[in-house]
This record gives C-alpha cells, structure tokens and sequence, in this order.
C-alpha cells in the first residue's frame, strides 16, 4: 500500500525534517561574532541625509555620515569635519542721504574706545550707507551704536512676502521668477519715490521675498497690482476650489487668523511701520497674488559663518573631502526637485561661497542663532551626485540613497531590505578607526516580539517601556541606562475653544489633573512634571518655575469663579446653560498616550467635567483635527531639538499659517518679541535670560497642561561594551557606557568590546591628518 | 480550450480596470499625505510641505493623477513614495521569502489535510468525524496571531530559541546548516498559516472523498472483493483529489493574502508585511500595485484552476 | 442543491411516525443529535445570556462590583485573584468587567456586519439569478471585480484611513464579505426560476418585486442563514485582527479585540491580559462555527448519516 504510507508518513516526515533542521542549527544558536546589533521596528527605506526623515534612517546616517558640526556630550556644538568656525556680521545701515550717513559715520567713530565692546572692528561709508564689520552676529549692538548716532535714524530694512496661489501656472515655469526680478527692476526705475529694492527671489515653492529701503505701502500695492497683471492670463483662481490641495486659499480663510484680524488695517500702511513684529499686515486681498508686508529691521544684518574644513578626510571611496562637498550639500538642500524636508533651516541662508577647497563661508540672510545646530547636517559626497536630474530620481546605475558613500567612521556593507543592515568599520576614518569591526541594524516590526528577541541575545541593546524597567532591574544580567529625555508630554488645549479661552480655566485643569500619579502608574515613576516648553536637558529650561500640583478643591473653586458650577444638578459643570463637555482626541499605537487620555478622562470627571476620549490613526489625526483646528484637547509629545527656537510652536504669527505647528493658537505678544530675541541672540547668556522668561510665562498661560519629561530607558547586557574614545587633550579616555545629555549613543563610533586586545588599538592622529 | 481561455482574459479587462479605479478611490480620497514623518517636525514648513505635494502630483485633479500612475504602473515605472523605488523592484525582492513561506505552508497544510480529511470521510457519522469536525473549526476559529504569541511566548520567551526572521542573527553558519536554520525559521510561520489551512482542506478532502466513496466505481471495486485499504487508497482517492488541483490555483492569490499579521509578528520580509507599511506609510503607488497585482492573481488563479480540472477530468470541456 | 427537504426521509426511524411532515421539525431534531453543534449553541445562548446582563448593567454593577472603564492606577496588573478573577489591566481596570462588558460589542459587530452582508448579497444575488442576461452580467462582474481583492488587505486599508469607529469597521466588514452570498443565491434562484411554482406565478401576471420576495426568496433563505452564521464568526475574527493592529473598535469601549490589542505589550509581565480575551474569540467563533455547520448538516441531505 505505497499511496497509503506516503499519505499517513508525509506528516510525521516533515515534522521530522523540522526536528532535524532545529537540532542541526541548535549548535549554533547564541554565538555571535564582535559586533554592535541594534534593533528597531522600521526599516529607514532610504538612507540620504537630504531626504530621510525616519528615526531608524538619522541613527544609520550618524555612522555613515559627518556634519560640519556636531553635538558634544553635553549638547555643545564642536566642530567635527570642519576644524574650526568663526563668526563674524557685517551690518550695514541705509540713511535718507549721503550726508546723513556721513554724518553717522563720524557719530560711531566719535566712539571707537567702545568699538570692541560692541565687537565692531570697522565701519567703511559708501553713497547712503554705512557698512559694519562685527566680531559677533546679532542685534545686540544696535542699542549703544543708535545712542550714538542721535538724532541721524537710519531708514528701516524690510521684507516683504509674495505670495502666489499654488494653484497657479507659476509653478511650472520657473522661467517667471526671472520675469518677476525683470518686472521688480522696471517698476522701481518708473516710480516717483525711487524705492530701493535690495533683492528678490524665489523662496520656496509659490513664494517670493523682496527686500526693500524705505519703500512705502503705495508702493508695494502698485507693485502687486501690476505684478498680478503682468501674470494676467496666468492666474487662475477659479479652479482653487476644485483642486484638493490641502492648502487651497479657500483653507486659508477657514482658519479664523486671530492676529491678523487685531493688526491688519483694511488700507495700505502709509508707511512701514518702524522695527518690531508686525507679522501678516496685508496690502490689499484683491487678487490671487498678494505682497504682503512681513518685517522690518532698522539695519540689514548678515552674519557669516566662516568654516575651516578638515584636510585630509577621504570619502568611503577614498576620493578627498572638500568645500564643494559641503557646498554641494547646501544646494541639495534647497534644489527644490529635491523637496528636502531640513530645508527649513536652510532658508535664511543669502549664499554660500567656496574660497579655496578647505574653506566654506556661509551668509545668512539675518541673525539667526541656531544656524550653528543646523550644520550638524551630514555633507553628501558631490563627486557621485552632482549630475543627477535630483537626488529623488536617480539615474538607475546610481545606488547612493541605497547605499551611501560618506566620510563617516562606518561604511555601508549590505542592506537587506526589512531584515537589517550592516555597516563595517572604516579603517581610515579621521578621528581614529573604530574598534568593533561591524554594527549591525535589525528591523524587527513587533514591537512585543522585538523585547522578546533581546531577551534571547538577538541584539544588544534595547530601549525600554517603563512598566519593563522593574524587571530588568531585577534581573542580573542587564544593565540599565536611564536619564532624561530632550521631549516632554503634554494635553494641548484649543485656545480658540470657548471652553479653553479663559485661562482661569486652564490653570483649573492643570490642578486638577494629577500630574504626579500619572507618572508614578504610567511612567511607573520615569519622569518628572514637567514646567514649560523646554526640557531640563537644555539649558533653556526654567528651573525656577514650580508645578502646579494636584488640588481638586482649588480647581473646583478656580472653576466656580470662572462661572463654571453645576447648576442643573446632573454631576456636569455648566455655565449659560453648556454643560463642560468636550472631546480628547490622540492618535492610536502610542499606549502611554491612550493611557494618559484615559487618567484625565477620569480626573476630570471627579470635578464635573465630561471628557470623550477619541483615538485617530496618525495621519488622519494631524490632517483632520490638529492641521485643521478642529479639536477641543488632544494628547500630543514634543521631542525637541536643542536649540532654542520655539517660533513654530509659540509664535502668535504661525497661528494663522496652515497645517502650522502652533494649532493651539497661542498668542502672547510679549512671548512673541522673547521668540524673536532669542532666535536672534548670539550670547549664550542672554538667550537663556530669555528662555527663562518665556518658559515662565508660556507655563503661567497654561497653552498646554504640560504633564512630564520622560526618563529615557535603555538595556543592554552586563559588561559587553565600554567606550574608549579620544579626549578633547589628545588622550584616549575609556569608561563604561553612560547615558549623556545625548542619550548614551553619542559615544557609539567607540564603543568597544572589553576583550579588544591592545594591539588593536588605533593610533590617535588628533586633528588633522592620519 | 483557447477560446475559453481567450474569452476569460478579456473578461478579464474590465475587470482589472474597475480595480484600478476603486483602490485608487479608496487611497486617494482617504484623508492624510504621504509623507511620513513630515507632520508636526518644527523644522518642516507648510512651503515644504507644498514642494512635496508637487512633487508627488498631489496639487493635481485626481484625473489626472489617476492617468499618471496607470501610466507609470502599465510601464513598470511607478515608484514608491517612500524611496523613490520602483516598485515592481520592491515587490520583487520581497517575493523569495513569501514563495517559500508559502510553498512551505501548501506542504504542511496538504500533508495533514489529506489524511485528516480521508480518515472523516472513512468514518462518516461516527464520533470520529465529529471530532476531526471539531478539531477543524477549532484550527479556523483560533484568531492566528494570538496563537502567533503564545507560541512565541512558548518557543521564545520560555525556552530561548531563535525564531524571528529568516534566519538566526548574526551567526555564521556553514552552507549546509544554515539551510536547516533557514528551515527552522519557516517552521512557525508555516504552521500557524498550516493550522487555518488543514482545517479548511480536511473539510474539502472529506467532502469530495466522501462523494467518491459512494460512486459506481468504488462500489464495483468494494463488489470485486478488493480490500478497504484498497479501495479507499486506490479508487477513491485518486478521484477524490481531482478536485483538490484547483487549490493550487487559487494558491497564486493566497501570496498576498492573509500574510499581513504572521509576516509582522515573525518579522518576515514578505509581500504581506509591505503592503501593510505601504498602507502605513500612504504609499498609494505600492497599494495600488498590490492589489492590482493581487487581483492579477485571482484571475489567473481562477484561471488557472478550471484549466487544470478540465486536463485532470477529460469529462470536462470547455467551449 | 436544493436546500430544503423536498420529501421525508423515511430511513429515520422517528420520522415514522404519524405525525405530519415538518422540516423544521426535521432539522431540529438533526440538529440536536449533532452534540457538537448543540453544546456550541448552548454556549452562544450563554453568552447571549451575558450580553443582554452586561447592557442592562450599564456602568457599573448590579451583579459585578467593578466598572469596565473606572481606573485605579494604583491596582495596576494585579495577577487573577478572587476579587479580580481575570486580573486587572495597565490602569487597574477589572479585566472580567471588561471581557463582560466587551461581549456585547464583540457579538454586535459580528452581527450587523453579516447583517450588511446578507442584505447586500441577498439583493445581488437575486437580481442577477432572477433577471439573468445582461443585468446578470453586470453584476456577477462587479462580484467578480470585489473578490479580486485582497479582503483583509483592503479592510485594513479603508479602517486604518477612515475615521476609526464602530460603525465603519462594521460596515467596511459587511461591505467586502458579500459575495459569497450573492453568488449562492443567484445559483439558487437561477435553479428556483425553472421550478414550476414560480412559472405559475409569472404566468398569473404577479410583479417581479412580489415573485422574488415572496415566493423564490423564502426557498433560498436556508443556505443563507447558513453562511450568515458562518460569517458572524469570521467577522468577529477580522475585528480581533484589526484590533490587533490597532484598527479596532477605539476606546473606551472594550471589545475583547482590544483587550487583547493594549495587552500585548505586557505579555512578558501579565499573561492574563492575552490568555483570557484570546480565549473568548476562540471559545465564541468556534461556537459559531460549529452551530454553522450543524445547520448546515441538518439541511443538506446529501450530507445525512446512511
């Protein structure tokens, strides 16, 4: 019965086959080689600095690659393939006459024993304008030097937005931008007033800035009406409706602008107004395309950033490093086919320049002080990309967004897609070769059954959940790193909301949501409250703000003066006759925030609140609720970068921008100029003086209930790595594993295996040339 | 036959295109962008945002967007969203490790259906069919990722061994082993997918072995003195399987199929796992590729399956 | 493939009685030898039993002191005991309140969405078997065209861009497990439309309308309340799996899906928080499924023990 046994045999064969295959392969199981294996859920898809935006796609690239810059252990800037930085301005003041400015001229040499306070090396005068050189970026001359100056003002700077509709044919023909410069050349030679147009070009996509002298808001309507005629026939505003693109104007106006409406004059400004904010004053709605008035500055500043390359460094395919490279990268950034996501910082960028091969100057626009964080860029290698129709469409033989070349102390070796990848060590990187021979990069997508691969040996370290930290505590053979984390946790009430617009109300909430019990049962202890837009990793945090604290009586009585008492007996506060009812929406996958959600469900509930608690998927939650205001609260998390900036966040002009990070419409003029300060501020000192204030008054306003820092947690295995790296003197330093302002992969490039043998280890070349 | 099989595939033009339409539909009339990561990063503007939707013909009428990805899909060109990659390219290199999953998974679930199915149709009505019954709706009621992580709970989390992924990390093995630890590595995947699939196969065997047992043939045979083993084994069966070639073709479909769940949990680098991050990720072209693709294979499946039967079962003829 | 009996079975010992032919009667007492079956239904009846208790419950309890969604933090991931006999979850919240108070929601989206489905299958179905030609065409290609697609693949992807609710998940279920339906009972209608009782309906002039409903439809209905009880089972299951994904019915409301779902990540430290709802779509989807095939056994006669 031949059928017979193969039918009833086939079964107990193949699991004999799999028996076989497990004893086989049994003996093999838990060797590992020297190597670094990390683990994440996601695959980065694409490994080019320019376009990544995935987490698992930056930590790869900080191995591949360089930046100028980059972040010390304690989050400082030091320089990395650049040697060194030097900062300097040149400012130049604009006055009515030739006179004038000689007169200002003599007024500030009248004072040259106070020149190098103010970091001014030298002023030279040409026709109408005075030019400054200065040791320091910033405005934080402008004070003494205007004193000096008298009665002799300078006339203001300014800048102006074009804004043309996308739904135009403008797009399509980059050729207008040219048209357009043409057109601004013309206009201004047949106006009476002679205006001075500085420059104009083509910003980001559909946008447009002119820099003007003293140009008055006559001019600048007459500007936009004949700009918009002379694109005539190709502006089409009547199919705006009709496309779905997000931004369509008709969006714009649905979002109520609550700063424009207090600011913006229904005419033209007779003239611009003097130095200060004045976000969205608008000349005229009439039309499609608009010239609207954004700010104005009593100089023109342009700080420069001077960076003295690194000689020596060689590309993964041993061709030299040099200023084209780094040059290369910044017009990466900005090709608009490119469609960069980091272009943001880029964009107060006037040009760059490339003297010789080891020096690359970079000017800016105006001061803007966290340019220094933004060059901790990686630099993209030009010889294998210049040429390319963009980095996005590569010609097929072209694998880098695959397959990186960079400079960086690891180099690529395999990527198996969705499984992992493998980067060996490069042995002439310039800071000194990297002890572990390879590190290696799984995608495991289960969250659940990625701890459970750490736990049998499947990778080397592992970030923890905090319900987890007990365990591995407990069990010997991990180590665990904890410390704080650069992001804080945070309920955002909509401030366009009638229930949220009273900040008696707010502050109500914030005591009457037990910040403490939420991190003790959900962090399980991992956090601390948290007291204003910065975290304590920064040194922009306020450590003198103090939490509110867990008082349901006082939030009962707060609410009760704000007019909010359960009048109608039915467990809900009520005032005119609504009852507090009001929908917390989050999006779904994040436990920690749905559990976040549904302790404040509870809370509030016990001082007569209603709270529905609503989960989105991610994407429908930033594009139906939060980018169109149409929420009440919702629970979100901020992972902040370390500089200073909080302009989208707080700033009261993106409240009117859409799909603008500020959707809880936050406006406080006050908190507007400390932004501005402090983005613009190059004195360390003086930008924490102004972070202090704004953490301190943003908390007061009580925007968000600001719930904790989270402690970060990570495991690894006892005793497997240490680091040996170079110290700042020359000498190598070696210490276990820490965790640093950073987290505790800053040091990752030199880790080591404790078994690494003496003769291994790499010869320092401290600075330049190995 | 040809005719048949060309008046199938023009049938089968309306067909596809329908679905081109629909899951078009769906992924773009879905709220949401796809970009990942971009929404609320402080350093990405709205004009980024813009340069992006331009970029990927989001600014365009939906006709019109429609018109392009046909295009690109009909010449191989589309890309996907995430990595500016073909996608044919992606889908491609995902194949090896869903084929073999799969053809593992056919293997186990036709080694214990058949006899599963043989041994109910043999007792029919008796408390044996009722308990290979039972025990069969058992296997397609258990919801397979909880099963997925009992077992992990069970092989992982208890006893340490290695199971996630193609192949145990980070080891270097010696050819022949680490084609055994290749196969070790199938043998979860293929048995959860085996557990749902001998369930419904042993219904289906017991089904048409049961036909066959009580057709004239078997009778004479039974009538001729032969021995039950026999029978069962010899006559019957062979015409009890008949039916069962078609399942190979609709095994063709079953690629894209409920691999979703098993593929993530397993972190397996099958078709199944990049349809669900394409679905993450809003990656409309690589959606929109799949299920065209899926769809592909169903029609051909079923193709496929009444082809096969008509060259299995000469009584069958097409016109 | 017919579906009712046409004539009695007159091997069965008890149908050789006096009694008038019933095929209810018929399939009733079939039904009941099958002990499978039978015990499957006594469980559904159970948790019917449970469902109904729990809605009538409310928030919190007459016959059980914990609420499904009241937290106490501090009882957080307490092992089964006597007061919790299912544990507790991440936020202190009785697992047993939650798996009570999930059974309705769990049964309710099994229920309407074969609801959906039948409905819309049925009307297919009988469009395209009692016209037939080019209405039939249509049809059967539009079905064609819905099972081209990957089902759980295109659920998942409507759920997870739509707005996640209940009702989509329900409605996006029944909306894509049709076409088993329709195309059965487009079969039987297109055998029924032969038979002689529905020529002599035609023939006396009655409308289309009145000749599906009354006189086709209540003759193809068995098969249907067949795969209907079938496909409650399966959408409980394809709700599970959502949840597990995290596209499942949103919070507050515990289904056991995603009890399971918030679980998960757990399970190292508190297995009750996966054994148990695990266990409870298992125990109910097999329940169904076997109560399926009963009926299904009971009406086939082809399948009837000789």
């Amino acid at each position: 019965m031949r059928i017979r046994t193969i039918i009833l045999a086939s079964p107990i064969v193949l699991l004999l086959l799999f028996a076989l295959a497990f004893a086989v392969s049994l003996p093999f199981f838990g060797e590992r080689r020297e190597q670094l294996v990390m683990a994440s859920t996601a695959d980065p898809e694409i490994l080019n600095p320019i376009l990544s935006t995935t987490a698992p796609a930056g930590i790869i690239q900080s191995f591949v690659f360089d930046g100028l810059m980059r972040l010390d252990e304690n989050a400082e800037v030091e320089p990395a393939l650049a040697e060194r930085f030097e900062l300097t301005q040149t400012s130049r003041l604009y006055f009515a006459s030739p006179q004038q400015a000689a007169a200002a001229a003599r007024a500030i040499e009248a004072h040259r024993v106070a020149w190098e306070e103010l970091g001014l090396e030298a002023i030279t005068v040409e026709a109408d304008r005075v030019e400054l050189a200065l040791t320091m970026p910033g405005t934080g001359y402008r004070e003494a030097l205007f004193e000096w100056l008298g009665p002799i003002e300078p006339v203001p700077f300014q800048r102006w937005q074009v804004r043309i509709p996308p739904d135009t044919q403008w797009q399509e023909e980059p050729a207008t931008v040219d048209r357009v410069l043409a057109w601004l050349e013309k206009v201004q030679a047949a106006a009476p007033e002679k205006p001075r147009v500085i420059y104009g070009w083509k910003n980001t996509s559909g946008s447009m800035e002119i820099y003007t002298i003293g140009a008055d808001g006559r001019f600048m309507d007459r500007l936009q009406t004949e700009l918009a005629e002379a694109f005539g026939t190709k502006v089409t505003p009547a199919e705006a409706s009709v496309a779905p693109a997000p931004a369509t104007p008709a969006r714009v106006a649905a979002t109520p602008p609550a700063s424009v409406s207090t600011t913006a004059p229904a005419t033209a400004p007779a003239a611009a107004p003097a130095a200060g904010p004045g976000p969205g004053m608008q000349l005229s709605t009439a039309g499609p395309l608009r010239i609207e008035f954004d700010r104005s500055w009593p100089a023109q500043d342009e700080p420069l950033i001077a960076f003295y390359l690194r000689k020596g460094v060689r590309w993964h395919d041993d061709k030299p490093f040099t200023s084209a490279d780094a040059r290369y990268t910044y017009e990466a950034l900005m090709f608009e086919r490119n469609a960069s996501p980091r272009r943001a910082d880029f964009e107060v960028i006037k040009h760059v320049q490339t003297p010789d091969e080891y020096t690359f100057l970079v000017r800016y626009k105006e001061p803007y002080s966290p340019c220094l964080y933004s060059w901790g860029m990686d630099i993209i290698p030009r010889h294998l990309l210049a040429g390319e129709p963009s980095l996005r469409e590569l010609s097929a033989a072209n694998d880098f967004n695959k397959f990186p070349v960079g400079t960086g102390p690891y180099k690529m070796e395999r990527w198996a897609t969705n499984q992992y990848i493998s980067l060996v060590r490069n042995d002439d990187y310039w800071e000194g070769r990297p002890h572990l021979p390879r590190i290696v990069y799984r995608v495991i997508p289960d969250p659940t059954v990625s701890q459970m691969e750490f736990q049998t040996g499947g990778f080397d370290y592992a970030g923890i959940e905090p319900h987890q930290e007990e365990r591995y505590r407990k069990d010997p053979r991990y180590q665990i790193f904890e410390g704080p984390s650069n992001s804080y946790n945070y309920i955002g009430w909509n401030l366009q909301s009638p229930l949220f617009r009273d900040k008696r109300v707010r502050k109500a909430l914030a005591h009457a949501i037990n910040t403490e019990a939420i991190i003790e049962h959900v962090m399980y202890g991992n956090g601390r409250p948290a007291t204003g837009p910065y975290s304590p990793v920064t040194p922009w945090w306020n450590p003198d703000v103090e939490p509110f604290g867990y008082d349901p009586e006082k939030a009962r009585a707060m609410l009760a003066e704000a007019g909010w008492k359960d009048r109608d007996g039915d467990g809900i506060l009520d005032k005119d006759g609504q009852p507090f009812r009001f929908t917390l929406i989050l999006n779904n996958g994040v436990p920690v925030r749905k559990d976040i959600a549904v302790l404040t469900q509870q809370y509030l509930k016990r001082i007569g609140i209603a709270v529905e608690v609503i989960e989105y998927e991610w994407a429908v939650f930033i594009k139906q609720y939060i980018d169109a205001r149409n929420f009440d609260a919702c629970v979100l998390g901020w992972s902040m970068s370390f500089d200073q900036d909080l302009y989208q966040i707080w700033h009261s002009s993106q409240v009117a921008v859409p799909g603008s990070l500020n959707f809880v419409s936050y406006s406080n003029p006050e908190v507007d100029q400390l932004i501005e300060k402090a983005r613009t501020e190059f004195n360390l000192e003086k930008v924490e003086e102004y972070t202090h204030r704004i953490s301190e008054m943003i908390y007061d306003d009580q925007p968000y209930c600001f719930l904790f820092y989270p402690q970060s947690l990570a495991a690894m295995p006892k005793g497997l790595y240490t680091v040996k790296r170079p110290g700042k003197d020359g000498q190598w330093i070696e210490e276990p594993i820490r965790r640093t302002k950073l987290g505790f992969t800053v040091y990752q490039r030199w880790w080591t295996r404790e078994f690494v043998e003496a003769h291994e280890q790499p010869t320092l070349t401290p600075g330049v040339q190995p | 036959m040809m005719t048949f099989v060309l008046r199938r595939l023009l049938v089968s033009i309306p067909i596809l295109f329908g679905i081109t339409v629909v899951s078009f539909l769906i992924v773009h009339l879905a709220p949401g962008t796809p970009y990942p990561g971009l929404e609320l990063n402080p350093k990405v503007s709205p004009e980024i945002r813009r340069l992006m939707e331009q970029t990927y013909h989001f600014d365009k009428p939906l006709i019109a967007r429609y018109g392009l990805i046909m295009k690109d899909m009909f010449t191989g060109q589309i890309r996907s969203f995430q990595d500016n990659e073909r996608v044919l390219v992606k889908i491609g290199r995902r194949l090896p490790a869903t084929i073999s999953l799969n053809i593992v998974a056919t293997i186990l679930t036709m080694a214990g259906a058949i006899p599963l199915g043989i041994y109910a149709a043999r007792h029919r009505g008796t408390w044996r069919d009722q308990g290979v019954t039972v025990l069969s709706f058992m296997g397609i009621a258990l919801p397979s990722f909880w099963v997925a992580y009992m077992l992990l709970m069970l092989f992982v989390g208890k006893m340490g061994i290695p199971v996630v992924g193609l192949r145990t990390f980070g080891v270097e093995m010696p050819f022949g082993v680490g084609l055994m630890d290749r196969l070790w590595h199938l043998f979860l995947p293929a048995v959860i997918f085996a557990i749902g699939g001998i369930a419904a196969q042993s219904r289906y065997m017991r089904g048409s072995m049961a036909d066959a047992m009580v057709q004239d043939f078997v009778r004479t045979a039974r009538a001729k003195g032969l021995s039950d083993e026999a029978v069962v084994y010899k006559h019957a069966l062979r015409n009890a399987l008949l039916p069962m070639v078609t399942i190979f073709g609709l095994l063709l479909p079953s690629l894209l199929g409920g691999a979703v769940i098993i593929e993530t949990i397993f972190a397996y680098p099958g078709i199944g796992r990049l349809g669900f991050e394409a679905v993450m990720a809003r990656d409309y072209p690589t959606i929109m590729t799949l299920n065209t693709i899926a769809a592909i294979l169903v029609l051909l499946g079923n193709l496929v399956a009444d082809v096969l039967y008509a060259v299995v079962d000469p009584r069958i003829r097409y016109e | 493939m017919t579906s009712a009996p046409t004539k009695p079975d007159v091997t069965g010992p008890e149908l050789q009685t006096t009694e008038p032919y019933s095929p209810w009667r018929d399939f009733r007492k079939r039904f009941v030898r099958n002990k499978p079956a039978i015990s499957a239904f006594w469980i559904l009846v159970a948790l019917a039993a449970i469902a109904l208790a729990a809605v009538t419950m409310g928030g919190t309890g007459a016959y059980w002191p914990y609420d499904p969604v009241n937290v106490e933090p501090p009882a957080k991931l307490q092992p089964p005991t006597w007061s919790h006999p299912l544990g507790t979850d991440n936020l202190g919240r009785d697992v047993f309140a939650r798996m009570i108070h999930g059974t309705p929601i769990s049964l309710t989206v099994g229920l309407i969405a074969v609801a959906v489905s039948v409905t819309i299958g049925i009307l297919i179905g009988s469009l395209a078997g009692y016209f037939g030609g080019v209405v039939d065409n249509i049809l059967m290609r539009f079905v064609d065209m819905m099972m081209c697609f990957p089902t759980f693949f295109l659920i998942l992807t409507v759920v997870a861009l739509l707005k996640p609710s209940i009702y989509n998940i329900i409605i996006v279920i029944g909306l894509t497990s049709w076409t088993g339906t329709a195309r059965f009972v487009r079969a039987e209608f297109l055998t029924l439309r032969q038979r002689d009782f529905v020529m002599a309906a035609v023939a006396g002039g009655l409308g289309n309308g009145r000749i599906i409903f009354r006189h086709i439809l209540p003759n193809a209905l068995a098969p249907v309340a067949v795969s209907a009880v079938l496909g409650i089972a399966g959408a409980i299951l394809t709700e599970a799996s959502l949840s597990f994904l995290g596209f499942g019915v949103p919070p507050p409301a515990p289904t056991w899906g995603n009890i399971l779902a918030d679980g998960k990540v757990y399970i190292l430290d508190a297995w009750w928080l996966i054994l148990f709802p695990g266990m409870a779509i298992f125990i109910t989807t097999l329940s169904f499924y076997l109560v399926g095939e009963g009926m299904r056994e009971a009406l086939d006669p082809r399948l009837r023990v000789d």
